[in-house]
């Protein structure tokens, strides 16, 4: 369980370390270009992690999947992270990262509203909480 | 002498609508990763394995956006070695991150490691306050502010992996 927490906590810290760098890194390319280059850094790495948990696992992947898996690369690797680098591009790390953090919600509303998921009461605080810290952020001079 | 408002001057205006930018931008990237989420969640999730979803999921990421972003790769091979520095190690931190992610979820409930995770633009946050100053302002309202969303999707996250 505290390896568990630990791993969390060592996820948390590189989003944030890697918010940090796509900022520096943006000042002198493209966005698209940020965006290519940093999956192509990831293919390999992802690559690596899957084969030490279960290598077979690898080969065996239905056919009927892999579309839907190319949906999945394109909204949260080539359309996410590209409007992820394009907002910490043009609003900086301190109002992007924030903006970017609420997915979860949107996840949630989506969730309760395509798959019939109920509403909880942690929602709600959560999106009452989340429009208070956006208004706050965004009217921040 | 004329009542009417001074206009704002150009920088400002530039900035702001920078920023505006930069928001739906960011509403954008969540929303997509929302969906992606959602995707990921109801179709592949029990069928591939996680780690296996991801990689296939960024190969064919990584391939899509190859296309499209030849045109521009051409013209930012003379971008400074720095960007392309600071690029590779923001890969590196992003996929380190969903590593730590796998083996956070393989060792510990999904009701603890969720709201842990909705933390990071805290960090983005506390980072870009000490090693951006020259690039960025974080004020006292903006901290305010992302703690407060920080809080609620943390809280969202919680209640989703009840």
């Amino acid at each position: 369980m505290l390896a568990g927490i630990l791993f969390a906590l060592i996820a948390m810290t590189m989003w944030g370390v890697g918010a940090i760098f796509v900022r520096l890194g943006l000042r002198g390319m493209r966005a698209s270009t940020g965006t290519f280059i940093s999956l192509l850094v990831g293919v390999p790495f992802s690559l690596a992690v899957a084969l030490v948990m279960d290598w077979r696992a690898l080969a065996e992947v239905p056919f009927s999947v892999l579309p839907w898996l190319v949906l999945v690369g394109l909204l949260n690797f080539q359309l996410g992270r590209f409007l992820n680098y394009s907002a910490i591009s043009a609003a900086g790390v301190s109002r992007a990262a924030p903006i970017i953090g609420i997915a979860p919600l949107f996840a949630s509303l989506i969730a309760v509203v395509f798959l019939g998921e109920t509403l909880s009461v942690y929602l709600l605080l959560g999106t009452v909480s989340i429009v208070g810290g956006l208004g706050l952020i965004l009217s921040s001079q | 002498m004329s009542t009417t408002a001074k206009p704002p001057a150009p920088e400002k205006v530039v900035r702001s609508s920078r920023v505006i930018e930069g928001t739906l931008l960011g509403l954008g990237a969540a929303g997509s990763y929302a969906v992606g989420q959602v995707v990921s969640k109801s179709v592949v999730s029990g069928v591939v394995q996680p780690q296996v979803a991801t990689f296939f999921a960024l190969l064919f990421g990584t391939l899509i956006i190859s296309v499209f972003s030849a045109r521009h790769l051409r013209a930012d091979i003379h971008a400074p070695r720095s960007s392309f520095l600071f690029i590779t190690l923001a890969g590196l931190c992003a996929s380190s991150g969903v590593m730590g992610m796998f083996f956070a979820l393989k060792n510990a409930p999904v009701v603890i490691i969720s709201p842990i995770f909705a933390l990071n633009p805290l960090v983005a946050l506390i980072l870009t306050s000490i090693f951006l100053q020259r690039l960025e302002r974080v004020t006292v309202r903006m901290m305010a502010g992302g703690l407060l969303v920080v809080a609620g999707a943390a809280l969202v996250a919680y209640g989703a992996s009840l």
